[in-house]
């Protein structure tokens, strides 16, 4: 039988025996995981989603899903590509199940005017679904086009053309909606 | 190379990914994840299914016994009856 480490023992362990003592049902290495990756998939999430709350409640739900599920877990190194897949996932979800209002919120939520400040994740919202995901889990992620292909289960030839597209797209949006200061500037 | 990326696209995203602050997220993660793992989060549901059962078994075998015919609202009645002789 495992002895449960010290909090101080399991913030200097690597990520691995961390999953280990995780999938066995500690708590308290769970928790570990949860200090260690929370930046990382809520920055994802917020990538993903226009809206930080709702970010965080997806973070949180595929936290939750991944404490379940972590008997599941094939390989202990595969603990990050697994959890991205899981948010991923939740978000596809979440935005299937309101895609009814979302196509009408985007346009309505925010139209941004030339000298307003554009944030990266308000750009992003404005780029669709699937082109936004692709964006994000090349750059974010810096998933190759094979790996968002195999994620996403979008056609690799998709996938180029969304990354090609969707960049293209950011930069102009990002360049178009700089504060006004910037403009003076250059 | 195929999967060139933009680079100055490169640098706003990794400028994005700040640390965030995570006591709060942290410590509400946590507490769900002690209520799933609590050996008495079922216990609502168990006491609603044991009393379901005992309700339904209560009506079927009344309704073998009296031969009666008992409507929804009669069952419901008979449930009722029950759960007050269950709690008194």
């Amino acid at each position: 039988m495992r002895r449960p480490l010290s909090t101080a023992a399991l913030s200097q362990a690597a990520e691995a025996a961390v999953v280990a003592l995780a999938i066995g049902g500690d708590e308290t290495a769970f928790s570990e995981l949860v200090g260690r990756r929370q930046t990382w998939l809520r920055n994802l999430l917020r990538r993903l989603c226009r809206d930080h709350a709702l970010a965080d409640d997806l973070a949180q739900q595929v936290l939750l899903q991944a404490w379940r599920g972590l008997p599941k877990l094939r390989s202990v190194a595969a603990f990050g590509s697994w959890l991205r897949q899981m948010a991923v996932n939740a978000w596809l979800n979440h935005v299937r199940s309101a895609r009814e209002t979302s196509a009408v919120e985007i346009e309505e939520a925010f139209t941004p005017t030339p000298g307003e400040a554009l944030d990266l994740d308000r750009a992003l919202s404005l780029l669709a679904r699937d082109e936004r995901l692709c964006i994000v889990l090349a750059y974010n992620e810096g998933m190759s086009h094979g790996e968002i292909s195999a994620a996403t289960a979008l056609p690799l030839g998709t996938v180029k053309s969304h990354i090609k597209r969707g960049s293209e797209r950011l930069r102009t949006l990002l360049d178009a909606y700089q504060p006004a200061e910037a403009h003076h500037v250059r | 190379m195929s999967d060139e990326l933009d680079r100055e696209l490169l640098r706003q995203f990794a400028q994005a990914s700040e640390p965030l602050p995570d006591t709060q997220f942290h410590a509400s993660v946590m507490q769900e994840i002690s209520r799933m793992s609590s050996p008495w989060r079922d216990l609502p549901q168990f006491i609603r299914s044991a009393l379901g059962a005992a309700g339904s078994g209560f009506v079927v075998g009344l309704r073998a016994t009296t031969r009666v015919r008992l409507g929804a609202a009669g069952i419901f009645a008979v449930l009722l009856g029950a759960l007050a002789l269950l709690s008194a």
